[in-house]
């Protein structure tokens, strides 16, 4: 088996669900200037909401196919996480736009924990396993597997990306998005309805990270109330490797964090001299990031900023 | 009754020191009326919160002063409690007396602080918090697993018997009688943090009223200025770097001494985002502010601990939810609704 | 009377990109003179004044300040050498009070560290008073009309100018360059600032001014030099400059009758 090649497939899954994330922080920092600490929350809570709705549907009286089901779960998933985000924006971020920089962080953080102990009590602390709903199939491609999950997996958010590149560079709305992202002064001076944009911005954020928890939730084959965290914070470093609030940055940089991740954890046994196992996976995905921002302070795709005196 | 309050607080003829003895009276006595009045488990507490505030202003140096957002601050605070296990405890067979630990914690946090800083300095408000977050990780992780080749911080499982401090002897530990009253271990530790963060809070209101705190602030509001004012900032930044590690060591060096063990669990990212949180919250850059936001911190999950069991029954008639995530909830929400309603903090400066 | 020369800039040259922002760049300076530094907006004024304080590396070319080379210095040592400057759009420390900010500016005549700050001893004492003096002096000196107790964010805009430019000298330079002082002021405020920077050149610093009110320009200035895209059009006395064709082609557009 080609280990080499099998580490890239996986990074490309892992790094495709990062991606999806990463571009939920990045919109939200790129016109807010905010950390939305409670995003990877919005994932996990995508998952559980899949999870609920297709043992709800599956057991219910209607007998419906699996493609329904899924189809159902995942727009009720989406439904779901954008009232969610809408509401947190809303209620934790809103009246604070003016204030120090650091009040809306702390909200966050709040809100990060209010959101984990809340999903806590109405699913629990045990693992929740993902159903069945599809025969897996396991594929060799160059003595590397790649089933047909990940091949799901990573298209799907290929598509995603790409239908959100054209919504954003292409629609009335996207253009909305990028004037306020720019300078939200003059784009409501140029009648731009910055609220709506926000809300709007929180809301398809929300969406992508519903995915994206059905996603991993189904690479993983099981969803847990504490999973958003961790995820979170992995998709926020990818965006800042990417150079935060560029979105082709978050893409690439939730990409390129996967690769690493997963090469790294295959390599850096052999890099070491056996001194490092494993373990140390996250260890040289942070000190990429590092080593990276040390030398491009404003990530790989980031411009740099002008400090006009 | 009205001569006797106007001579304690307002009085013209008050002199000053009368209220400092009132106050020093207080603290002498507090461990004491905290246990007779909620038990002594409060004592333990009220330690640990005294640990947190010497870790706060620490932060509050980088954070609050010089306006650097760091989220991995808890790697010092670890750098210094693995510094006193390591030097006094039978995993090396080492038994350092507590005053040699206490600056080679000091020197080693502040080294670390200098060597973690070195690499941001380049890096502006949120990229430098999730560098700094990042290298939080890297230490708890090398942490984790340093037990093999070499073992050195026994892995996961951590770093047990610490030795507690001793004075000409005797244990800190170790309950003792002392003019008919009991001094347990959690009172003596009590006095040692005391006064621990009564130097700590006077080192803070030395540096902020000086040259270099006016530096800091400066970077703070404006970094390009603060060079164009011929202020080294890189320098400049780095000792409030190695300034905030070396008080996160002292306190980590103190959190090692009193609980007898430490393990990576203890200094995960959380950990860091609440003692942000504690600076944020109290006011940031106002050393009072701070202090008082880490006792609400510290003690309010304990106060809901106890409460939103019992409440529960009371008002409900059953336990419907469970305790432990209900007091998380209600921690979430605190943190939201100070933030709402007082954006720069509880007690912000000026 | 012959003054010596007090700063050499020598072929300094810039470029952003494909932009070229300044090209080839000769000026020199005289001590104890107002030399002013005028062009269309985006002509270079301001990132001369951002290489010559070393917050931006030239492409080519050095600058001197008493024959001593500082290009490419850091600009703290920029500061250290005798060379201060204001910003054009304010860059004053919002949340400090405007002692506390010209109290910044002596930062770089200074030297207590940590220990002593910590242990205030008789030396950190005197020092941290000193200090405070000389602020306070500069604060009056430049004719500050509010409280300087008040938090400089909310001070008045003449004020804030006017602080900027106390704190500039709270550093002790030998050449202060001014980006645009008078921008904003009504006619009385920059009749006072006139009257301040001809007290300063009578203290014997010298001063680099960049400035759109042609009138302040050419009634205080020694030597003016004119900028516009990037290139050194003209120098030499105002009455010179005002006269000089290619000056007024860059002002007015199209050519000269
Ligand atoms: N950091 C930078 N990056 C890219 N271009 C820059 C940068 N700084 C300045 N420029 C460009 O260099 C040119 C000169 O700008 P500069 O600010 O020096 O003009 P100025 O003479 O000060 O104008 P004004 O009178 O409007 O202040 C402009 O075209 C400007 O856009
Ligand atoms: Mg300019």
């Amino acid at each position: 088996m080609d280990i080499f090649l099998q580490q890239v497939i996986n990074g490309l899954v892992l790094g495709s669900v990062y991606a999806l994330v990463a571009l939920g922080y990045t919109m939200v920092y790129g016109i807010l200037g905010l950390i939305n600490f409670a995003h990877g929350e919005v994932v996990m809570v995508g998952a559980m909401v899949f999870l609920t709705a297709v043992s709800v549907l599956g057991g219910g009286p209607l007998v419906l196919s699996n493609s329904t089901i899924i189809v159902f779960a995942v727009l009720t998933a989406i439904f779901v996480c954008s009232i969610l985000a809408f509401f947190i924006e809303r209620i934790a971020y809103r009246p604070l736009r003016n204030a120090p920089r650091l009040a809306p962080l702390i909200t966050a953080i709040g809100m990060s924990i209010l959101l984990q102990n809340i999903a806590m009590m109405i699913w629990g602390r045990q693992y929740r396993t993902f159903p069945e709903l599809f025969q897996i199939e396991s594929y060799t491609f160059a003595g590397a597997n790649v089933t047909n999950v990940q091949l799901f997996i990573v298209g799907i958010s290929i598509a995603i990306m790409a239908s959100l590149l054209a919504v954003i560079h292409l629609t009335k709305v996207g253009r909305a998005m990028r004037a306020t992202a720019e300078s939200p002064q003059i784009a409501s001076l140029m009648g731009v309805n910055v609220n709506t944009v926000i809300s709007l911005t929180f809301i398809i954020g929300a969406g992508l990270a519903a995915i994206a928890g059905v996603l991993v939730s189904a690479n993983y084959s099981i969803a847990h109330y504490s999973m958003g965290f961790i995820l979170g914070l992995k998709a926020f470093t990818a965006a800042v490797l990417g150079g935060i609030g560029n979105l082709t940055g978050a893409m690439v940089g939730g990409i390129l964090l996967g690769l690493i991740e997963s090469i790294g954890a295959g390599y850096i046994g052999d890099l070491t001299g056996g001194f490092m196992g494993s373990h140390y996976q996250d260890v040289f995905a942070f000190l990429v990031l590092i080593i990276v921002l040390v030398f491009r302070p404003t990530g790989i795709m980031g411009e740099r900023v002008a400090d006009r005196s | 009754m009205s001569k006797l309050f106007l001579m304690f607080f307002g009085g013209r003829k008050n002199p000053v020191w009368v209220g400092y003895v009132f106050i020093t009276v207080a603290l002498i006595i507090l461990p004491f009326l905290v246990e007779a009045s909620m038990g002594r488990t409060w004592v333990r507490i009220l330690d640990f919160a005294l640990i947190y505030a010497m870790l706060a202003l620490g932060l509050n140096i980088v954070v609050g002063f010089a306006g650097l957002l760091d989220l991995g601050y808890i790697a010092f605070y670890a750098v210094g409690a693995y510094t006193w296990a390591l030097l006094a405890s039978p995993q090396f067979g080492l038994h350092l007396p507590f005053w040699a630990i206490i600056p080679i914690g000091f020197v080693v946090a502040g080294i670390f602080g200098v060597l973690l800083g070195a690499p941001t300095l380049r890096l502006r408000g949120d990229y430098l918090a999730i560098v700094t977050l990042g290298f939080g990780e890297i230490v708890r992780i090398f942490l984790n697993n340093l037990d093999h080749p070499i073992n050195i911080t026994n892995g996961p499982v951590g770093i047990n018997l610490i030795d507690p401090i001793q004075i000409a002897g005797v244990s800190l530990t170790k309950s003792h009688e002392i003019l008919g009253l009991e001094f347990s271990g959690a009172h003596s530790y009590y006095y040692v943090l005391l006064f621990l963060l009564l130097a700590t809070v006077f080192v803070c209101i030395r540096l902020e009223n000086s040259r270099l705190g006016r530096a800091w602030v400066a970077i703070r509001e404006d970094e390009t200025a603060a060079q164009a004012m011929g202020i080294n900032t890189r320098n400049v930044k780095l000792l409030a770097f190695a300034m905030g590690a070396s008080f996160g060591g002292i306190a980590g060096g103190m959190f090692a001494s009193f609980q007898g063990f430490v393990s990576p669990e203890s200094f995960i990212l959380l950990e860091s985002i609440m003692v942000l949180c504690m600076v944020v919250l109290g006011g940031m850059g106002n050393i009072w502010g701070v202090i008082l936001g880490t006792f609400l911190l510290a003690i309010l999950p304990e106060v809901l601990r106890d409460v939103s069991g019992p409440i529960q029954e009371n008002v409900l008639g059953r336990v419907w939810l469970d305790p432990e995530s209900l007091r998380m909830v209600l921690f979430g929400l605190a943190l939201i609704l100070v933030m709402l309603l007082r954006p720069s903090g509880l007690w912000p400066k000026r | 009377m012959k003054k010596k020369i007090i700063a050499e800039i020598s072929d300094i040259t810039k470029t952003f990109g494909g932009l070229v922002a300044l090209s080839n760049i000769d000026l020199n300076i005289k001590g104890g003179e107002i030399f002013g530094l005028i062009g269309p907006n985006g002509a270079g004024k301001t990132t001369l004044f951002n290489i010559l304080t070393g917050m931006y590396r030239p492409t080519k070319g050095f600058f001197k300040l008493e024959d001593v080379e500082l290009t490419r210095l850091p600009p703290h040592l920029i500061v250290k050498a005798g060379l201060a400057r204001t910003f054009q759009n304010i860059r004053l420390f919002g949340t400090m009070t405007g002692l506390e900010n010209v109290m910044v500016g002596c930062h770089v005549r200074t030297n207590i560290g940590v220990v002593g700050a910590i242990l205030r001893h008789k030396g950190a004492r005197q020092e941290e008073e000193r200090i405070k003096d000389r602020a306070r002096s500069l604060i009056d000196y430049v004719g500050l009309n509010a409280s300087s107790a008040q938090a400089a964010s909310t001070l008045s805009y003449g004020d804030q100018r006017r602080l900027e430019i106390a704190r500039a000298l709270a550093t002790s330079p030998k050449v202060i360059a001014l980006d645009e002082p008078a921008a904003g002021m009504n006619p009385t405020e920059t009749s006072q600032l006139r009257e301040l920077l001809v007290k300063i050149r009578e203290d014997g610093i010298t001063i680099l001014l960049i400035e759109h009110d042609v009138k302040l320009v050419m009634g205080l200035c020694d030597t003016v030099a004119v900028l516009d895209y990037g290139i050194k059009i003209a120098e030499g006395t105002p009455s010179e400059i005002k006269s000089n064709p290619e000056v007024i082609r860059a002002y007015l557009g199209g050519d000269v009758p």
